[in-house]
Parts: structure tokens; sequence; C-alpha cells
């Protein structure tokens, strides 16, 4: 960063000018209106769209009109993974609640087309989550992922309709036992829902197949499995989504581990991804007329 | 200003000489001859032909926000968009519009964006207005505040002291950015 454009007030003028020109071969630079700047900052993660707070007077909070809320923490909050103990982590995750609290008092736009939180919350953050949903929600979201560490039984959130939602992307930490089908409340509370994505991370578990509810859901389009073992706990859940979206055009489903998509990894193909992807072939029979299965 | 004629050979080898040309006058005074599909993809100039019952052929439409090398731009890209639309009317081959709007705007200066920027919007063409606020959000990302400054054209009124106030509130926010 220039240090030296941060101090003298006229000299700092020249420079920027100077700069300006350098940097544009023009000294008329056109100025654009307020709602295509928010427009392009909504194209931001959040950290960057509140970096130009610190541009202007007038544009310090302008960032806050943002229709797309996309909390990436700051590296120094995010790798918790070097912290040494529980204690360090605690005070991160307590800065990763402060600062989505802060962002969301701040708002200033009348909507909020996308949501995503990427942290390491578990299930005792329920409360809170539930009530950034909600915040949204009254925004009229309609994307929302939740990148968080919860476990399946512990999805009880919405209790509330998301009647705007179109796009719905879940991580989600289950146990030998636990069954996916749980997720279904949370797919009928959102009856517009076009693309439902989930990433799984799961152990290998063998047990019978449940019994699956019928619920149509009249808009889904396209289904994402990220982490798909094949075995019962994501099986049902495939099941019945192809069972019961009438207007299904893909299910994509991938094996891949979610913690090793974009890494070195990603590609290599293990056993158990091989494995996977032959019993996701069971999947063929139950496929609507006019959808597609696809197997990475 | 004299009116001159600017050249509105098609990119498309498939236009024939009959088909039916739209003239739209920039803010200096030029008159563009467009293909009609082209010119449609301008909801400015969709709705103006649709709502006026009393425009004929011969009507040219002024425009008097948009300059003649935004205007330039703004054909170059809707026509390359047609010729994807009449070559797969189904879907759009994703790579080759993705390789043609690389390359559309790397060859494009900061200024020019925005005042093609300015002029998409003007025009109200929403999937170029999407590709380049899109275009403009790269260019910002990872940048400095000086950076930002220079590229949106505003002047930085703050106090130096009221700068590092904020700078530090903001903390979080100055993680990993680039050098200009």
């Amino acid at each position: 960063m220039k240090r030296r454009s941060l101090y003298s007030p006229s000299a700092k003028d020249k420079v920027s000018k100077t700069e300006n020109d350098k940097l544009f071969g023009c000294c008329c630079v056109s100025r654009l209106p307020d709602d295509i700047v928010v427009n392009i900052f909504s194209r931001l993660t959040l950290i960057e769209a509140a970096r130009t707070s610190v541009v202007s007077r007038r544009w310090r909070y302008l960032w806050t009109f943002t229709a797309n809320l996309d909390f990436q923490a700051p590296d120094t909050i995010w790798k918790i993974g070097e912290e040494p103990n529980e204690i360090a982590i605690e005070k991160k995750r307590c800065m990763y609640i402060n600062w989505v609290e802060k962002v969301l008092e701040l708002h200033g736009g009348k909507y909020i087309n996308e949501f995503r939180i990427h942290f390491d919350l578990g299930d005792d953050q329920k409360t809170n989550i539930t009530r950034w949903i909600h915040t949204a929600l009254a925004k009229g979201l309609e994307t929302l992922e939740l990148h968080l560490d919860l476990k399946v039984d512990s999805i009880q959130f919405p209790l509330f309709e998301l009647p705007k939602l179109r796009h719905l992307t879940f991580d989600v930490n289950a146990n030998n036992g636990d069954s996916l089908l749980d997720l279904t409340r949370m797919i009928k509370a959102c009856p517009f829902l076009c693309k439902f994505t989930l990433k799984l991370i799961s152990e290998d578990s063998k047990r019978k197949l449940r019994q699956f509810p019928n619920c149509r859901h009249e808009h889904l389009k396209v289904v994402e499995f990220i982490g798909f073992i094949g075995r019962p706990i994501d099986l049902e859940l495939a099941f019945y989504l192809l069972e019961n979206s009438p207007v299904l055009e893909k299910m994509i489903v991938n094996p891949t581990h979610p913690l090793l998509i974009g890494s070195y990894f990603e590609f290599e193909d293990v056993k158990e991804k091989q494995d996977a992807r032959k019993r996701a072939k069971r999947l063929q029979k139950r496929v609507p007329q006019g959808a597609l299965l696809v197997i990475l | 200003m004299s009116s001159s004629i600017a050249s509105s050979s098609s990119s498309s080898s498939s236009s024939s000489k009959k088909e039916k040309k739209i003239s739209l006058k920039t803010s200096d005074g030029e008159v563009f001859e467009v293909e009609e599909p082209v010119a449609m993809q301008l909801e400015i100039v969709r709705s103006f032909f649709a709502d006026n019952e009393d425009v004929t052929e011969q009507t040219v439409m002024p425009l008097p926000n948009v300059s003649t090398a935004a205007m330039h731009g703004i054909l170059e890209y809707c026509r390359a968009h047609e010729e994807f639309r009449r070559r797969m009317p189904e879907a759009a081959p994703e790579e080759e519009v993705r390789a043609f709007e690389a390359g559309y705007v790397d060859r494009k200066s900061n200024e020019e964006l925005k005042e093609m920027i300015l002029a998409a919007n003007y025009l109200n063409i929403s999937k170029l207005l999407d590709f380049l606020t899109g275009v403009a959000a790269k260019r910002i990302e990872n940048k400095s505040v000086e950076y930002v400054r220079a590229f949106f054209g505003v002047e930085n009124d703050f106090t130096p002291e009221e700068e590092a106030n904020l700078r530090r509130e903001y903390e979080w926010a100055f993680e990993g950015v680039d050098e200009d």
C-alpha cells in the first residue's frame, strides 16, 4: 500500500490525479451511478466490498447495500486449524459471529438475494444461525449456503417457510445411523426450490433402507450430491428426490469427498469412489422421464 | 455535426441484403444501421419500437447517452450473441461464448469498460450489464483503496486521521491486498 498517499492532502491530491492519468490515460473519468457501483460490490466477497468504505465519505456505507452477503472469513479468523487450543478457536468463532451480526446490523439494502456462511460453527450456534436466516429471509432471500459443521438431526431450522428460496446448499456431517431423510423437512419448507446441493461427510455405514415420505417438490430441477457414498444414508434421500421431483432435469452425483474438492487429490480415482459410483447406478431405475443422472 | 453512416457490416455472412435495419444515432451524431434482431437486444430500442405506433423503418432513433465508441463495443457484443443464437437456437455454445467474452474485454481499458457499463445500463441490456459489472468486480478484486478510488474516479475526502481510524475499524478487510 502506498503510504505517501495517506498524508498531506494537497500533495496527495496531486499524486492521485497523476496516478489517475497513469492508470487510465485520461483525466475525465466516467462516474458510475450508485446503483451500478452497488451492483459491482454485489459481485465481491464481503471483505472486498467492505474495504470500499475507506474510499470516500459518500461511499462509507455504500457497500452495505450489496444484495449478496458472502461471509468468507478473513484469513486471520479463517485459519483455525493452526490454533493450538480450544480457547483460541472459540475466540475466533466469537469473532466470526460478531462479524456476521455487525454486517447484518449495518446492512442498508432492501434486499438480500444471497447469503453464504462458511465457518466451523456447530449445533450450539443454531439460535444465532436461525436468527441470521430470518433477517435475510425478511429481505427476500433467494440463495442460501450453509457451509458449517452441523449434524443431521440438528437441522431443525427452518421452522418457518422460505418462500422465495430458489437455491439451497448445505454441508452435513453425518454419523453412523443418521438419515438424510431428516433434511426433507428443510426442503419442504422451500416450495420454490430449484436447485439443491448437498455436501456430505459421512462414514461408510451399512443398514437397511428406510421408508421415505411422499411430498412433491414442484420446482426442483437440479440436485447435486457431493461426497456421495451410495449407502442408505444418501441413497434414501436421492430416491426420495427422484420420486418426488416431477420437473427434475438433472441429478449430479459426485463421489469425491467434499474436503478434497479443489485439492490436488480431487480427481484421484480411489476405490471408495469407484464403489460409490457402482452403487449410484441403482438410482438409474428411478430417474423420472426427461431427467438425467450424471455420475462423476 | 454532420451525420455519417457508420459501417453496418454484420459479422454474419448469412445476412441478406433485404434484412431489416434499424437506424440508431449516437451522442456525437453518428448513425448506425443495425440488423433488427441485434438492435432488439437493446431493450430501450425494443420498447421504443413496440410502444410508438408512428415510427417507421426510416425513423432514426436518437441515443443521446451513448458515444460512438461505446456503440461500437455494444454492437460487437450483441452481434456475436446474435450469431451464437442463430447457430444454436436451443442452447448457447458455452465455451465459445466464454472465449469470446474473455477476448472481448481483455482489449478494453478501465475507462472504456466504464463507458460501456454506462451505455449497457442506459440501453437496458441486462445480460451485457451483468457481464460487464462482473468484469469490473474482477478488476478491483484484491486491489488497494487507492486503486479503487482511481478506478471509479472518486476523490478521497477523508482527513488522514479519519482514514487511519476507518482502516483500523475495518482492519479485517485489508488482508491480502495486492500491490497495484
